[in-house]
């Protein structure tokens, strides 16, 4: 088996004694699509957050590369290759769709930064990349609007952009379709799908047709823990997995 | 109507149109050096989101370290203004340092309990601050041939510092960090989460607008003649906030409406209406109520309705600020 591009051990995180999340073992191999779905509240985005640094985790190690990531903060680990889009839309309101990516561009070498007296204008390494990533999600049309004055899936979209446009080893999206109509969501999945082949992604999904058509793997969470992980076919199949949806969600997507 | 160049020609004809329009140069001279706290301010409350009491902490140590310069040794006047703007923007480093540890209220709160640590420790200390008299009888001394003693010659030289601190700011605004404060002001969390090491733009900001208020201060100084214990005080750090918030936050030309019209309003009325105040409180809530972009946005939706004939505003002049986390 080829090294892990992310591994957890015994993770676990606390708050204030109500515990999120425990013994998490998860393990993503590099250029796979893997997926973490789970009733509401099962602790997924709570993993996010500690593998991006937004939290410190109670116990347990997080494995970077081969390298324990546990105690660098969020922004070294955003150098070290590893983004994320969130699941409610967070954005640069004010601020242009392209700006808003060349700054998440730029996140990879914040010192170039603080020059305080070059213009924006003249990062045109960060530039030409938020060009590129509004190519990808295919926002070119609306580069110059404010991002408050995109429509919902066009913000969407930006916001996978942003985790896109920092260049990351691994990628991290918190349910990219949540609050999408149904036109929309055909253009995240093909988005998801075309990530796919050039990076790693970690995604939160609800909608079992994307998880189940894109996936190479699926870890199934619950009340904080990891229930069962294998195939999508494998997930379909399990008699514990049902039960936790009482049925409900799992059975769509069959490819 | 928003590029920097025309921002800045608006900004040499105030210069330029004061002193004709305005009799006590004095009074002029003290608009433009508020003009300068106040773009200070705006920095931090306008592109950084940082609602900072701690203004006068700065603008007061400016006043002390040129009036201390300017007593004790024969350092020139440039020297001197210098030393108040570095004075100004390592204080600021400690101040934002310790008070970025904490966000919204908390922020609030830490910069007015410094404020007045400040303002007790310029009391207590009146062996070097002169105490409640403040330091009295600072020299003026002349720009290399120029003396600086009239009241119209001082104004120049205030002018001058103006318009230099006023494209410096001009320039940082736009640049790469500017735009990054802009980011911050917007989503901090966001900016963190894409690898930006968000305290450290912060107290980068804050060193930048330390320094240029404690330029203010000291330029306040020696156009008084006294570094008084008032320069300090928690009063000048609202003062400025208010013209920052009158002027409208996120414009720097709006910093200098906002320093002209509290300055001279509250020079004229404090001199026919003891009580003014209270007018400057019920503009206050109007403001707020009805036009967050200050006299900078009610210009620009009136240019805007001019030019299009209509009614129709510009979209950034009434749109309420978001209240995310400051
Ligand atoms: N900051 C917090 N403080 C306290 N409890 C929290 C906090 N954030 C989340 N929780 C709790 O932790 C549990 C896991 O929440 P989390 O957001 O990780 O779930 P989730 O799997 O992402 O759910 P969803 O599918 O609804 O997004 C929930 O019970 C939630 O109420
Ligand atoms: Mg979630």
């Amino acid at each position: 088996m080829t090294l892990a591009l992310l591994a957890t051990k015994k993770l676990g995180v606390n708050y204030g004694g109500f515990n999120a999340l425990s013994d998490v073992e998860l393990t993503v191999a590099p250029n796979t699509i893997h997926s973490v779905v789970g009733p509401n509240g099962a602790g997924k985005t709570t993993l996010f957050q500690a593998l991006t640094g937004r939290i410190k985790p109670s116990s347990g190690q997080i494995m970077f590369n081969g390298d324990d990531i546990t105690s660098l903060t969020g922004d070294r680990r955003v150098r070290l290759g590893l983004a994320r889009s969130f699941q409610v839309t967070s954005l640069f309101h004010s601020l242009s769709a392209r700006e808003n990516l060349r700054l998440a561009a730029q996140g990879r070498f914040p010192w170039r930064a603080l020059k305080i007296w070059q213009g924006a204008e003249s990062n045109e390494q960060a530039l030409a990349i938020a060009d590129d990533t509004l190519a990808k999600v295919d926002l070119a049309d609306v580069a110059a609007r404010p991002a408050e004055e995109l429509s919902h899936g066009e913000q969407r979209r930006l916001e996978v952009g942003m985790a896109i446009a920092s260049c990351p080893r691994l990628i991290l999206l918190d349910e990219p379709t949540s609050g999408m109509g149904i036109d929309d969501i055909g253009a995240m999945k093909k988005l998801i799908a075309d990530l796919g082949r050039d990076h790693t992604v970690l995604l939160i999904e609800h909608n079992m047709e994307i998880v189940m058509n894109l996936s190479d793997r699926v870890t199934v969470m619950q009340s904080g823990r990891i229930l069962v992980e294998g195939t999508p076919s494998e997930i379909r199949d399990n008699e514990d997995v049902r039960r936790a949806y009482l049925g409900s969600m799992i059975t769509g997507g069959r490819a | 109507m928003n590029k920097p160049l025309f921002h800045f020609a608006l900004a040499v004809l105030v210069a330029i149109a004061l002193p004709v329009l305005v009799p006590s140069k004095t009074l002029c001279s003290e608009v433009l050096i508020f003009a300068i706290a106040v773009a200070g301010c705006n920095l931090l409350l306008g592109y950084t989101g940082l609602l900072s009491f701690g203004q006068g902490i700065f603008f007061g140590l400016g006043s002390y370290t040129l009036g201390l310069t300017l007593l004790h040794s024969s350092l020139p006047l440039v020297v001197a203004l210098a030393l108040a703007s570095i004075v100004g923007g390592l204080v600021a480093v400690v101040i934002g340092g310790l008070a970025i540890r904490r966000q919204g209220v908390y922020f609030v709160m830490l910069t007015l309990a410094l404020a007045q640590l400040f303002y007790f420790l310029a009391y207590s200390l009146s062996g070097i601050t002169g105490g409640d008299n403040g330091l009295l009888g600072i020299p003026r001394p002349g720009v290399g041939p120029f003396d600086l003693n009239g009241a119209l010659a001082f104004y120049v030289f205030t002018a001058i510092v103006f318009l230099l601190i006023f494209a410096a700011l001009q320039r940082v605004v736009v640049s790469t960090f500017g735009r990054t404060l802009l980011a911050i002001r917007d989503n901090g969390e966001r900016a963190q989460a894409i690898g930006f090491p968000v305290r450290l733009f912060k107290i980068v900001a804050f060193a930048i607008s330390g320094a240029v208020t404690g330029l203010a201060g000291g330029l306040h100084a020696a156009l008084i003649g006294i570094a008084p214990l008032s320069s300090i005080d928690y009063h000048l750090s609202e003062s400025v906030l208010i013209m920052t918030v009158i002027g409208g936050t996120g414009n720097l030309f709006g910093s200098v409406l906002g320093a002209g019209f509290y300055v001279i309003v509250s020079s004229v009325l404090s001199a026919i209406w003891p009580r003014w105040m209270l007018l400057l409180g019920a503009l206050l809530i109007a403001l707020t109520l009805f036009m967050q972009k200050g006299l900078w946005g009610l210009i620009e939706a009136a240019v805007s309705r001019i030019r299009d004939g209509g009614p129709r505003r510009s979209r950034s002049a009434i749109r309420p600020a978001r209240g995310e986390k400051p």
